[in-house]
């Protein structure tokens, strides 16, 4: 108890040191709460867009295999994959269902809004639905043996309809100079939320433009049938069966394609998306080299202040030394008030920085920033050591003043 | 502490302090010998410059002489550690300084509290309390030193100086600061305490306050010349 009484008395003894000193006070817990909030808000934002992105990328399906052409000239043209090699790309992944896909660049209008569209035309089964299934903001998917419909993706149904309306809608779709009409029957939600949103902050430079690259996937799908053995395709995507690993699979697929000599490539969306998130996490590192320069910065800002605020109070440390104090003892004293503030300002700044969170997140983000708990926890920790180690210098050689020579100047 | 009531409290032996500033020496004090015994009431009077308050710095512990023996309660001072000089200060001697030497920011109680809440003592605050009343200031024991006059900011400093319970009182020109009336009236608080038994060791440049003193020296450059107290004090 009585432990507990001097531990409260020596807090209340710090804490009325900053009291007595409001402006300094003020000032160095305004540099510290501004400088661990902004970092804390930075490190949230983005760790919310490494959720979001990994939450995104889920949905274009785990357990899905992509087996798809060399993209060059020569395999576009002359198709080395077909459909009957379907059967041996299988034998490695027993049990696994597949849809081939042909794709075309291609060009589509809708003649009552005038608007044109270039994208890509992607000829698949209805099975394509199933296997790697999107979300549908309107309509359906494409019905087996359903020739005459397509189903846009949601950035191309913007485009062509910004009202919103597209179902039902005719699509005149130009490939090769030869015009098609296609019923529109529904509209894929576009599974990178995210990106939607970059598009909107209209960032500058690179940022948008690799993000925009790695999740685009601008597409309109029609249905085809490929019955033909013979018939050339340009890659499939392949469902593997439950319990098998999806990466083992696109190994065994990529090994039968290897004997075969093709130009093509197998690839487990898994691996695509951990190699994604490893792009996110290097930026988040990045970001976090920022942060210590952030830091860094605020730790030599507070060392400046606290060494101006030392100096005002020579007086009175020599004074203190007079009555007894140990040289520890004035150090701890300072170090402690420091820490105290430090402590103020790290919890004034998590509630800063998560205000900043929610108001960046209603009005400029269309994720939620993520305060994780281990980074809130780093961020205190790192300001609460700068604080004090900004202190402890400045302190120890206050300290360590004659107090005799420091009241006689003084 | 020592126990043996026949040895001085603070015994000076062959005391030499120079200080030097480049190829300049100034010898503060000579061959300064002095012994005071307990409840001893010493007044040293001498002009500006003539080392009054380094002698007054090396009998607080503030200081060390440059040359010499300085033992308190019969201890050696110069094989005192930090943190013994600390104690000693904090503990055993109360200083009161010509400009009063308070925490500004400090009420009267916060700042007569000091030297206990560095002893470590539970009860700091109500003795606080106590020797505030003691000098006359109980109604003013919230108020800061910028709101008290210089008389009762030096009853303050002489609180914080007895608080501690102290065996000596070092005061430096404790009325320098002070109209005539005031400093009066400051020196019945001193004759107080010498009378309720404390050893008090005063500094002064004026005669009327050095002939309080049970024993009354000279200070002249560094040298403590004249000694017009009873020869029995040293």
């Amino acid at each position: 108890m009585n432990e507990i009484r001097r531990i409260a008395a020596v807090l209340a003894f710090a804490a009325r040191g900053l009291i007595r000193r409001p402006l300094q006070t003020a000032l160095l817990l305004v540099v510290l709460t501004v400088s661990l909030a902004g970092t804390m808000t930075i490190m949230a934002v983005l760790s919310g867009v490494k959720q979001q992105m990994f939450q995104d990328l889920k949905r274009v399906g785990l357990d899905v295999v992509n087996v798809q052409m060399v993209p060059d000239m020569e395999n576009l043209l002359l198709s080395p994959l077909l459909m009957e090699d379907a059967r041996w790309m299988l034998a490695g992944a027993p049990g696994s269902r597949l849809a081939p896909f042909r794709v075309d660049m291609a060009t589509g209008a809708d003649l009552e809004t005038e608007r044109s569209a270039d994208f890509l035309l992607l000829s698949t089964t209805h099975e394509w639905g199933v296997i790697a299934p999107q979300e549908l903001i309107a309509g359906r998917f494409l019905k087996p043996g359903e020739t005459d419909a397509c189903v846009l993706d949601e950035q191309i149904a913007r485009r062509l309809h910004p009202s919103g309306n597209a179902i039902g809608r005719d699509l005149f779709v130009t490939i090769d100079g030869a015009i098609t009409v296609f019923r529109i029957v529904g509209v894929l939600k576009d599974p990178f939320a995210i990106r939607q949103r970059f598009d909107e902050l209209d960032f500058a430079g690179a940022a948008r433009s690799t993000i925009n690259r790695i999740l685009e996937f601008k597409s309109v799908y029609i249905a085809h049938d490929f019955s033909e053995p013979h018939e050339p395709i340009h890659g499939a995507v392949v469902q593997v069966a439950s319990g098998q690993d999806a990466k083992a699979a696109a190994r065994a697929i990529q090994g039968a394609i290897d004997e075969r000599g093709l130009p093509i490539v197998a690839w487990a969306r898994k691996d695509w998306v951990n190699n994604v998130m490893k792009g996110a996490d290097l930026t988040t590192q990045v970001a976090g080299m920022i942060w210590i320069i952030v830091l860094f910065v605020t730790g030599v800002m507070i060392l400046t202040i606290s060494l101006v605020a030392i100096r005002e109070r020579y007086r009175e440390l020599a004074i203190r030394r007079t009555e007894g104090a140990l040289r520890v003892q004035i150090v701890s004293q300072l170090l402690l008030e420091n820490v105290l503030l430090s402590a103020l300002g790290g919890g004034m700044a998590v509630i800063l920085a998560r205000q900043t969170g929610h108001l960046l997140e209603s009005r400029y983000l269309s994720w939620p920033p993520v305060f994780l708990p281990n980074e809130m926890a780093l961020a205190l920790v790192l300001g609460i050591g700068i604080g004090a180690l900004a202190t402890v210098i400045p302190a120890w050689r206050a300290a360590s003043l004659d107090p005799v020579e420091v009241l006689r100047r003084t | 502490m020592n126990t043996d009531p026949s040895t001085p409290l603070i015994e000076l032996s062959g005391i030499h302090k120079t200080y030097s500033d480049g190829a300049l020496r100034v010898h503060a004090l000579r061959d300064v010998t002095l012994k005071v015994g307990r409840g001893e009431f010493v007044t040293i009077m001498g002009p500006s410059g003539s080392g009054k308050s380094t002698l007054l710095h090396i009998l607080g512990c503030l200081d060390h002489p440059s040359t010499g023996s300085y033992r308190f309660d019969g201890a050696d001072t110069s094989a005192f550690s930090d943190w013994e000089l600390a104690r000693t200060r904090n503990r055993r001697i109360g200083f009161i300084f010509q400009s009063f030497n308070l925490l500004l920011r400090e009420t009267a109680l916060e700042n007569v509290c000091l030297p206990l809440m560095y002893a470590g003592e539970p009860d700091a605050a109500k003795r606080s309390r106590e020797a505030l009343t003691k000098v006359g200031l109980a109604g003013r024991v919230e108020h800061r030193p910028g709101q008290l006059s210089g008389g009762e900011q030096q009853r303050v400093a002489i609180a914080r100086a007895i608080v501690k319970r102290p065996d000596v009182i070092l005061a430096d020109e404790p009325t320098g600061n002070l109209d005539t009336q005031v400093g009066h009236n400051i020196m019945d608080v001193f004759r107080s305490l010498h009378t309720d038994g404390l050893t008090i060791v005063l500094i002064t440049h004026n005669p009327e306050v050095a002939a309080l003193g049970t024993c009354q020296l000279r200070l002249r450059d560094g040298e403590l010349r004249e000694m017009a107290a009873p020869p029995a004090a040293r």
